[in-house]
């Protein structure tokens, strides 16, 4: 195998040097081989999207509607069907491209935000440091590895200065290994010591690395190719577009089929029943509701990225507001990741503890005494053992903390001891490590022989857990002399051992000894660590509870320490659960415990979560599951919303539907209220749009079934769907959240949309204010201006004036709609912030109106004309009533619903 | 008869090339370097990659020789296959397959020889590969299994012979009925001591497709997929050979 070949073999067959790549070569490798990327998505390809555009089912409708126009218009040619057959097709390709242009700026807009979460990496070509993103290696490659990097390909280390690497995301193995030249006896990769592996980070060291293996062909890829097998399903609003879909067409064709049959039998004719029930199809089918929704969904998923969540699938969007479940990982998310010294025990009993979260605070030490001793006695006699405790705590880690830069690398617990020493002013300048005896999961302890500043004997360093440490002590420290090791002593240490476990504490045990060997070690204390929870957390937690969500968390760590979290967040926890106890478990217990119960997972492998995901949902719940490592993503597929952190592992933010940029739990709980916000702004803009139907459809069943002219033609429809309601409705679709918006229950699964409170509030409240109102003002115009009842024979001036009052009547009413649907429950009045979308859509449509008064050339295209303007008053009334009365329809919602908004 | 390999000094060419000296090694035939000079490739690189593959190949006694062409490269190769007698033809393809690729330009140019069409995705594979897997319908294409066992033989590998059946799945036919058909194949390898512990024949009724294909290579931590072309339709095969992490040999015979 080539990683146990000499290294200068390894460069030949790579055909590279110590040097790196050069320019030329490094395009035809990128070529040959490929980005270095896994689990890449087929590229859309755009011009089949916009021709999609052309035979999905709305469009469809509108196409045979304009070919049966042009049927008509071949056997009745002065009908001027044709040109409706042409505005039919003009609103179809203007629809098609709108909607196509909304979803193309999507798409670019996720790609940029996407591009937020690549990683880079830094290599030597041509003989020079170069930093490249990460997709830009090629095999040949010399990678430059440094403390906290993530490795981007797999590489054979050349050069290597105690470089350790965590290889928890290929093996699960969290305890970083320490890498050489030698591969060992080694019989595949994974195995081999000389290897660096893409996924996996550098936790402590340097090394130059040559890359033998790229995307795919990493062990990184393989992983990623087996967890590809959980397909993903259908996202609710998807579901729900598709239902939408169904019902309005059935709608459009039932009243489209009635009609033409009623005017067959009445002896109308066949031509003139077809072009009847046509007109009535395209007032029926809402063209503009699509581009709305995906525009809507778009710039929901641009306030989420500022919110720090970015939503990977638009349509992932609105699941967020249907979760009713969040399973989500402690460390991290619901805590700072920052593990933070927040206890010392000496070994005389003297206790302390010190302030200050995270690695770059000061802290403040407090002595809470010893037997026989006042606090203030304590921390005079105490404080300098104390320093000299956390001096050799501090100089037995890899770790290496930059105040000034605010970062620090290594493993998080040595992080914690060495921010402890600095807190205690302990210094560690001068100190020479000597010797090092490695960590290693079976040992549970680590030692390093040092040489103090200006001292000629070594000092043997010991941290580890206490049941490795304490056995191998045979003295304890007491004021500056060595008690030997007896029976109380042992039992006083284990009682203080376990008392800081309880409190949630990762106890490290402290040891020395002057000289060397792991033997004969002076018992210097315990120190307690914590990683404390993240500021807002337990509002945002408090508020999933108002929002009748369950939050579950799941973590590898132990029980104590994940319930002390739980209880500081104030977690609701009514059974606490492990890995090993759902071994045990059968499917139907855990999904009855599932149900209902406030339940915590600890000491969970990421193989568990996706058994949990899967019983959640068999339970008819919608899961937001969070993860970050490889394992987690089945998962995340598994989960109707996987929420990847931002610094994890590529798969897993592959899997994911949306990917936390700060890892916070309170971004999700935003983005939760960002996904219910969508879904009623979904529900404001589909009323909106069914309301305009109303004035739509009403003058065509009345010219039916009365003796007046036609009040509005199907050009004249067309305005209204694509024209006037467009960005009105887009102005709907960017409301933000309403107040009471989390304090509501979760979207239900099986919740529709288009459900009875929007038919009801779309077609049989403000739609019959509308249709009202656009048949008083046809009507009242022409009665005004002394038509006589029946009388058909009307000028065409005078005609297209009525049908411009008609028109009008809806498109007034429709402004009046726009504001008071702005909230579903809210009253307008109570309404904060100003809608800029929505003033600037009216004002459009106050141009239009303009333009259809008295622009000569409009006035053509949509058979309208000059209205005068004394019997304009007739477009008042019904739009102060339709506002009225949906304020005092929201007002009784509120009463029933018990929101307390005002 | 000679085992050819076309280089043009990319690391691409030539660790492709590794499995065409490794099969002539098995079949104990010569093996011929092709270079196309159509002076677009450094001369340099070419002679780097003929140095290396040159010390590969005496290391392995195998007989070596270099043939440097001018002119365009599917004819001058054509012309090529035409004078001389070539067991088979291997050439490298690029990460993402494309309609316009030499080694699809070749295939389609009705070269009289077998064709071996490589796609390398780990370079670390192609000097040393233990585990390799022929993919097939139910009916063994010789040539193809000769590459397969030649491969396989000359690292002294495990291998599996996978068949893909659709119509033994239509017909609901056993799997024992499967493993008759591979019978004489699995004998053949026999004779050619290896060992029958060696080798397995993996037949399902239903078919793989291609991410199933994938899986089942990572999960089984195959080195080396080799697959007759026709087994999947072209756009699952470019697939398999764009997004797999494996590296893959298409076999296309030239007679059936």
């Amino acid at each position: 195998m080539i990683f146990q070949k000499p290294i200068e073999k390894v460069f030949a067959q790579v055909k590279s040097s110590k040097d790196g790549l050069h320019n030329g070569e490094i395009e035809r490798r990128l070529r040959d081989f490929g980005p270095n990327q896994i689990a890449k998505t087929e590229k859309k390809d755009y011009r089949i999207e916009y021709l999609k555009e052309y035979i999905s089912f709305f469009p469809i409708l509108l196409e045979v509607a304009g070919l049966l126009a042009l049927v008509a218009h071949y056997f009745q040619p002065d009908e001027g069907n044709d040109i409706l057959a042409y505005a039919v097709f003009a609103a179809v390709f203007v629809n098609a491209t709108f909607t196509f242009w909304q979803k193309f700026k999507a798409d670019k807009a996720m790609e940029a935000l996407l591009k937020l979460v690549r990683s880079e990496a830094t290599v030597l070509r041509n003989g020079e440091t170069v930093t490249i993103d990460a997709t830009q290696i090629v095999p040949g490659d010399v990678l430059i590895l440094n403390e906290g990097d993530k490795v981007a390909a797999d590489a054979i280390l050349f050069e290597s200065n105690d470089l350790y690497l965590n290889l928890s995301v290929l093996n699960g193995e969290s305890t970083p290994s320490l890498r050489s030249l030698n591969a060992g006896d080694a019989k595949r990769e994974l195995d081999a010591k000389n290897m660096v592996f893409a996924g996996a980070s550098i936790t402590n060291g340097n090394g130059l690395a040559v890359v033998v293996a790229t995307g795919e062909a990493t062990e990184f890829g393989k992983i990623a190719r087996m967890t590809a097998e959980v397909g993903k399903t259908e996202t609710p609003i998807e579901k729900e577009i598709k239902h939408m879909t169904k019902i309005l067409t059935i709608l459009a064709l039932a009243a489209g089929v009635v009609f033409f049959l009623l005017g067959w039998f009445s002896d109308r004719g066949l031509l003139i029943s077809a072009i009847f029930a046509l007109s009535l199809i395209v007032a029926n089918v809402p063209e503009g509701l699509l581009p709305t929704i995906t525009l809507s969904l778009s710039l929901a998923s641009q306030r989420m990225a500022r919110r720090q969540a970015l939503i990977k699938n638009l349509n992932s969007v609105e699941t967020l507001g249907s979760a009713t479940v969040i399973c989500t990982d402690k460390t991290g998310t619901l805590t700072q990741n920052e593990m933070t010294v927040k206890s010392v025990w000496m070994a005389n009993g003297c206790a302390c503890s010190v302030d200050g979260n995270g690695y770059y605070e000061k802290g403040e030490w407090q002595f809470t005494g010893e037997p026989g001793r006042s606090p203030h006695e304590s921390k005079k006699s105490s404080f300098e053992p104390l320093q000299e405790m956390l001096q050799l705590a501090a100089i037995n880690t890899h770790a290496q903390v930059d105040y000034q830069a605010k970062n620090a690398f290594g493993d998080p617990t040595e992080i914690a001891l060495v921010v402890a020493a600095e807190k205690a002013e302990a210094s560690l300048d001068g100190w020479e490590k000597q010797q090092e005896y490695a960590f290693s999961s079976e040992r549970k302890m680590m030692s390093t022989l040092v040489k103090p500043k200006g001292e000629y004997q070594p000092v043997l360093a010991v941290k580890g857990a206490l049941e490795a440490v304490l056995p191998l002590c045979t003295t304890w420290q007491s004021d500056g002399e060595a008690k030997s090791m007896d029976a109380d002593k042992i039992a006083q240490i284990e009682q203080q051992n376990q008392k800081m476990a309880q409190q949630a504490y990762r106890v490290l045990a402290i040891a020395m000894k002057k000289g060397d060997g792991e033997n004969d070690l002076v018992f210097l204390g315990l120190m307690g660590l914590m990683d404390p929870p993240r500021n807002g957390v337990k509002e945002a937690v408090a508020q999933c509870y108002s929002a009748q969500i369950r939050v579950m968390m799941i973590t590898g760590d132990n029980p104590i320490t994940a319930q002390a979290i739980g209880k500081q967040i104030g977690l609701k926890v009514d059974e606490v659960l492990t890995g090993p106890d759902l071994d045990h478990m059968s499917d139907d217990l855990l999904r009855s415990k599932l149900k209902e119960e406030h339940l915590l997972f600890a000491r969970m492998a990421s193989a568990q979560k996706l058994r949990i995901a899967q019983l959640l949902q068999d339970n008819g719940e919608v899961v937001a599951m969070t993860g970050d490592g490889v394992n987690d993503s089945p998962a995340l597929k598994q989960a109707d919303i996987g929420i990847a952190m931002g610094s994890g592992t590529d798969v897993a933010k592959e899997s994911g539907d949306m990917i936390l940029l700060d890892d916070n739990f309170r971004s999700i709980v935003a983005a939760v209220e960002e996904g219910r916000t969508v879904y009623f702004n979904i529900k404001k803009i589909t009323t909106y749009i069914l309301s305009s139907n109303v004035p739509e459809i009403v003058p065509y069943v009345l010219s039916f079934f009365l003796k007046i002219p036609m009040p509005l033609s199907v050009i004249q429809i067309l305005l209204i769907d694509l024209g006037t309601d467009q960005l009105p409705g887009l102005g709907l679709g960017s409301e933000k959240p309403e107040k009471h918006i989390m304090q509501r229950p979760p979207v239900g699964k099986n919740e529709r949309i288009l459900d009875k409170e929007v038919f009801k509030r779309g077609y049989f409240m403000n739609g019959v204010f509308e249709g009202a109102a656009a048949m008083f003002a046809f009507l009242g115009f022409l009665f005004l201006t002394g038509w006589e009842y029946g009388n058909l024979d009307i000028s065409d001036e005078y005609h297209r004036q009525a049908m411009t009052m008609t028109l009008l009547g809806a498109i007034t009413c429709q402004m009046a709609n726009v504001f008071t649907l702005r909230s579903w429950e809210d009253s307008l009045w109570n309404m904060q912030g100003v809608n800029k979308m929505i003033w600037f859509g009216v004002g459009t449509e106050v141009i239009i109106v303009l333009l259809i008064l008295y622009a000569p050339p409009v006035q053509t295209v949509f058979n309208t004309a000059t209205v005068p303007l004394e019997y304009l008053w007739l477009l008042i009334p019904f739009p102060i009533l339709l506002l009225l009365n949906h304020e005092w329809y929201k007002k009784r919602q509120r009463e029933k619903l018990g929101l307390t908004t005002a | 008869m000679r085992v050819v390999s076309m280089i043009n000094g990319s690391l691409l060419s030539e660790s492709a090339s590794y499995y065409a000296l490794s099969y002539a090694r098995a079949v104990q035939l010569p093996f011929t370097a092709l270079f196309v000079d159509n002076g677009k490739e450094s001369e340099e690189r070419v002679q780097q990659s003929v140095a290396a593959l040159q010390e590969y190949a005496e290391a392995n006694n195998v007989s070596f020789e270099v043939v440097t062409l001018q002119g365009e490269v599917v004819p001058q190769l054509q012309h090529f296959c035409q004078l001389y007698a070539v067991d088979t033809l291997f050439c490298a393809t690029r990460q993402k397959s494309s309609l316009r690729s030499f080694s699809e330009q070749i295939v389609k140019s009705g070269i009289e020889t077998d064709i071996a069409v490589v796609k390398v995705k780990n370079v670390t594979h192609v000097r040393s590969f233990n585990r390799l897997m022929l993919v097939s319908k139910e009916l063994i294409n010789p040539h193809v299994f000769v590459l397969w066992l030649g491969l396989l033989k000359a690292n002294d590998g495990v291998g599996r012979i996978y068949l893909s059946s659709e119509k033994a799945f239509a017909k609901a036919t056993t799997k024992s009925g499967l493993k008759y058909l591979a019978a004489p194949f699995m004998q053949l390898a026999t004779l050619s001591d290896i060992s029958a512990d060696n080798i397995e024949v993996v037949n399902a009724l239903q078919p793989m497709d291609a991410e199933a294909l994938m899986r089942y290579e990572v999960e089984n931590n195959i080195d080396l997929l080799v697959i007759r072309a026709g087994v999947y339709p072209q756009k699952e095969l470019n697939h398999i050979g764009d997004h797999s992490g494996v590296n893959s040999i298409i076999f296309h015979p030239w007679k059936g």
